[in-house]
């Protein structure tokens, strides 16, 4: 299993912890993907460290200033990743997730699709499959 | 310049400049100059997460490189290292100072993106750790944001709670980059003659704190394009004496980096970038495998216990520049070394006393880097040495101790005098270690404490400012090995390629003209195998004024305790001369002093008139020296190995011939009785005469010694029992020994508990202490931490209070024990060695 991670702030240790301690297993390979929100992961490694606490194996990659949802959607084709999932950073008066217009890009790209799974601090993208580009 | 060095600065300039731009337009893309776009930051974190879950470097499983060719891999590594050796030898002789052209007070390493070091160069390679730890800090706070490290960028640093021993080692650390990567760092140190301290000289000795030590270069960039700013060309030659020796210094370090930016260039268009990183990751990988293999194969596993101490007495001193440091000190490192069954090594200082108002204060880059440099030579006898070693140890620092102050107000300038002594015990442990297992050639009683240190300065004989640092403390006996006596005036354990320099080099630059320079004689501990004797030279002074010298080494104690019931090498004294008659005595052609070889035999005073002092200690503040008065510079003997008594009888009459035993020091130490019977032969400037051995009266004054040993004898028991007394009473113990025990139990609560039931003490039991020694026992308490890392490194988690529980367990409690399976426990792969890495 393959999952991305998407890092929109330095702040989202509460999201990656629930991802690693509950949506993934032991050995599965992670890919922290940084937004050009974030310049540098290494506090947040710092703070998880993923394979000492959770075993996995990883890599950090990142996206370009002015990137296109496109752009994400094909690294997780090229990467074969079976999950993306995405920090909660909002939540409405009655607590439910905000879905801010990255996510909402994500779901409704017309090439992706799969499960959406809402927890205390990510939402996941699970089960996903790809339609061939047009 | 000639054509060919334009044309080779000119290429440097064009491929720094391609390069950075190629940083510049990915940082615009949001990539960092890590690997594949990864900021440093992040590349060191996943570096130190992989390796910690691990256990392997990196995360490594797989030696591939050098798997698949294992021929081309020694060859490419051997090429590194040959560069770092060839960039050294080339690039000190552009320094000007023969602590670095004679001395060798100069090494290069270069290291990973992330700081750690792949290869070495000789010399004082200590700093291959602390130059990692000052790359390191400049990762995790930062840098590649703020001030940004590029392409042709110059940084230094000389702060020991970066990444250094003590500030008057200058560093300079060049990145190195590939395609917009930064694939290594070279990185290179010195040791600098003056560092603007409150004393002339490089290792001050009468400040109380940081504020004296001289001027600090925290992990600064100081140049970009391989052009150093204005702004640093221009500040820091004022805040030293000897501003011309530091340029040239610098100019020695960028020369010698440049050499290896150019080697890992070259290879790089070899072998391609990815071999390239693959190398630099596979030969720590290695290191650290071979360090723990050794460690299997030579060690049982288990607890290694000791003690050491060291003196560094204030009390009455002139010029301590704040009267609160108006104190003695005594050094405590209880040493613990654990070795695990698998092969892991771990050191530890738990029960260290707390600080001092003295520079003899360590940080952990220092401690760890003195630590692996001893390392390297004990357990790594091959030239893979880099920071592999580093990966296979832990160390266990407390907080707050003398050995990780955590508090930049403290004192560093001579973080050896501390440090050099508190390893002692490591030696032991590991000649214990290796005598359990039958390999007796490795064994070593111990290194010398590695002073004298003359130092000063003032108006010298080109009546310029200037000052002086003596490096000829790079040349002290050795310890004795368990197959061998120690080497005589050889080396220091911080520089194991250290030499005494010739003396027209010294004489060069210091207006402190040679008397006389000598085999030390009774310096060397006595055992069946002898320690290392010392020397000494006799120096005066010439055309100076307003002239300052002082000197730097344990005084009473001995830091090295010999082994296998070998003695300790000699401690140490101040022999100075003032106000002397020395010109007249040259006018007029009569004898004066050349030497002081027994210092109890009154020949010293018999030649000179003057103001002599003579005292048992080890340092003094600065004191003013005018023309024609005298400085004795005596550089210290390494420690015994084995009974005295056990000792071939003529190898203590070679021994008198060779200058290292007096004849009468023959019959007090090895009870061996000889006898003069010629007056013309001289074998050295010792000893004048022929003597011969008294094997009758040798025999018979052995047995009786042995008759006197066995009468004096008591049984263990008996002496636990009155030395428990005095513990209690508090008499017969210096109120400087009360306060050492104090500090550590204050500090240590295992070390308290230990130590109570040790001596079978009450639960509240604690030293009554004068009000001075409680006062300053409690000032330094509570003047708490001011530490200098915001971010710290996985690794310093081995000397952090993780949860008020350190990391690593120490044992003074039963714990050490009971941490091995069980009490048959061995290596897994049994005496084959490592078998899994």
């Amino acid at each position: 299993m393959t999952t991305i991670i998407l890092i929109k702030s330095v702040d989202q240790a509460p999201t990656v912890r629930e991802v690693l301690g509950s949506v993934v297993d032991p050995d599965e390979m992670i890919y922290f993907l940084r937004l050009p929100t974030v310049r540098c992961l290494g506090p947040l490694i710092q703070e998880t460290n993923p394979m000492i606490e959770y075993g996995v194996e990883y890599r950090i990659d990142c996206l370009p200033d002015g990137y296109d949802v496109s752009e994400l959607v094909e690294f997780a084709v090229e990467v074969g990743a079976d999950r993306i999932c995405i920090g909660i950073s909002d939540r409405t008066m009655s607590g439910k997730a905000r879905i801010d217009d990255l996510t909402e890009s994500i779901l409704l790209h017309d090439r992706i699709s799969g499960d959406f799974v809402v927890g205390d601090h990510a939402i996941v993208l699970e089960e996903l499959e790809y339609a061939s580009e047009c | 310049m000639n054509q060919t060095d334009q044309n080779e600065a000119d290429g440097r300039r064009r491929d720094i400049a391609y390069e950075k731009d190629v940083v510049r337009k990915n940082r615009r893309q949001n990539r960092g100059i890590g690997w594949n776009g990864k900021t440093l930051r992040e590349q060191l974190a996943e570096l130190e997460d992989k390796t910690e879950a691990t256990d392997r470097y990196a995360g490594i499983s797989e030696l591939s490189l050098k798997a698949e060719d294992p021929i081309r891999y020694e060859q490419l590594y051997s090429r590194l290292r040959a560069d770092l050796v060839s960039a050294r030898e080339t690039s000190k002789e552009v320094s000007a100072t023969p602590i670095v052209e004679q001395e060798g007070e100069l090494c290069y390493g270069l290291f990973t993106p992330e700081g750690d070091s792949i290869a070495v160069s000789t010399g004082i390679i200590v700093h291959i750790h602390t130059m990692s730890e000052a790359i390191k800090f400049m990762i995790n706070h930062d840098y590649e944001e703020s001030p940004k490290i590029e392409p042709g960028d110059i940084f230094v640093n000389n702060d020991p709670h970066v990444g250094d021993v003590h500030p008057c080692d200058l560093m300079t650390l060049i990145p190195i980059f590939h395609e917009g990567e930064l694939v290594a760092w070279a990185g290179g140190v010195n040791h600098v003659i003056d560092t603007g301290a409150v004393a002339p000289g490089s290792m001050s000795v009468s400040q109380a704190s940081r504020f004296g030590d001289g001027a600090y270069y925290t992990a600064r960039k100081i140049g970009e394009d391989l052009e150093l700013y204005n702004s640093w060309k221009k500040e820091y030659p004022a805040k030293t004496r000897t501003p011309s020796f530091l340029k040239l210094d610098e100019r020695t370090r960028i020369t010698g980096c440049l050499m290896i930016r150019n080697s890992v260039k070259g290879m790089i268009s070899r072998i391609g970038v990815e071999t390239f990183k693959q190398l630099s990751r596979e030969a720590i990988e290695d290191s650290r495998r071979g360090f723990r293999s050794r460690i299997q194969k030579t060690m049982l596993p288990g607890t290694y216990r000791g003690a050491s101490f060291v003196d560094a007495l204030y009390e009455g001193q002139g010029n301590v520049t704040r009267d609160y440091a108006d104190e003695n000190h005594i050094m405590h490192a209880p040493s613990e070394l654990h070795i695990r069954s698998d092969g892991s090594f771990q050191v530890s200082f738990e029960g260290a006393n707390k600080w001092g108002w003295h520079p003899y204060n360590c940080t952990p880059a220092a401690i760890q880097g003195g630590i692996w440099v001893m390392l390297t030579q004990t357990v790594l006898p091959n030239e893979l040495v880099n920071d592999g070693a580093y990966y296979a140890c832990d160390f266990h620092l407390p907080v707050g101790s003398w050995a990780n102050t955590q508090n930049t107000e403290t004192a560093h300038a001579y973080a050896w005098h501390f440090l050099v002594s508190a390893w002692a015990p490591l030696w032991q442990h590991l000649s214990r270690g290796y005598y359990a297992r039958g390999f007796w050639e490795e064994i070593n009683a111990g290194n010398a404490n590695t002073s004298n240190w003359l130092q000063g300065g003032g108006i010298d004989q080109f009546d310029k400012l200037h000052a002086v640092n003596s490096f000829e403390a790079a040349c002290e006996g050795v310890g004795a090995r368990y197959v061998e006596d120690g080497e005589p005036h050889a080396a220091a354990i911080w520089n194991p390629e250290g030499d005494m320099g010739d003396i027209e080099a010294w004489e060069r630059v210091e207006p402190l003209p040679f008397l006389g320079r000598t085999v030390k004689p009774n310096t060397g501990g006595a055992g069946r195998r002898a320690g290392g004797a010392g020397f000494e030279s006799m120096r005066t002074v010439k055309d100076v004024s307003r002239w300052l010298l002082y000197e730097m080494g344990n005084g009473y104690m001995s830091s090295d305790g010999g082994l296998f019931g070998g003695y300790p090498a000699a401690s140490g004294y101040i022999l100075n001369a003032q106000d002397t008659d020395l010109e007249e005595r040259f006018e007029n052609g009569e004898d004066y002093p050349q030497s002081d070889l027994d210092p109890e035999s009154g020949d010293f005073e018999s030649k000179i008139d003057g103001e002599v002092t003579r005292r048992p200690e080890g340092i003094s503040t600065p004191k003013e020296f005018d023309d024609y008065d005298m400085y004795l510079n005596y550089l210290r003997g390494g420690s015994g190995l084995g009974d005295p008594m056990e000792r071939e009888p003529e190898k203590v009459v070679e021994d008198i011939h060779d200058g290292y035993v007096l004849p009468r020091h023959a019959k007090d130490a090895y009870a061996v009785v000889v006898e003069k019977v010629d007056d013309e032969a001289k074998h050295n400037s010792a000893v004048q005469g022929e003597w011969e051995l008294d094997e009758a009266a040798t025999e018979r004054l052995r047995q009786e010694r042995m008759r006197e040993r066995a009468e004096n004898a008591q049984p263990v028991s008996e002496w636990c029992e009155e030395q428990r007394d005095r513990i209690r009473s508090g008499k017969d113990l210096i109120d400087d020994v009360k306060k050492t025990y104090e500090s550590s139990m204050r500090m240590s609560e295992p070390f308290s508990e230990f130590f109570r039931d040790f001596w079978d003490l009450s639960e509240d039991f604690s030293f009554e202490l004068s009000e001075q020694a409680q006062r300053s026992l409690n000032n330094r308490f509570d003047t708490g931490c001011r530490p200098m890392w915001d971010n710290h490194t996985r690794r310093h988690k081995t000397w952090l209070d993780v949860e008020d529980e350190p990391y690593v367990p120490y044992t003074w409690t039963s714990r050490s024990i009971q941490d091995l399976p069980d009490p048959a426990s061995t290596f897994a792969g049994g005496r084959s060695g490592y078998s899994d890495p």
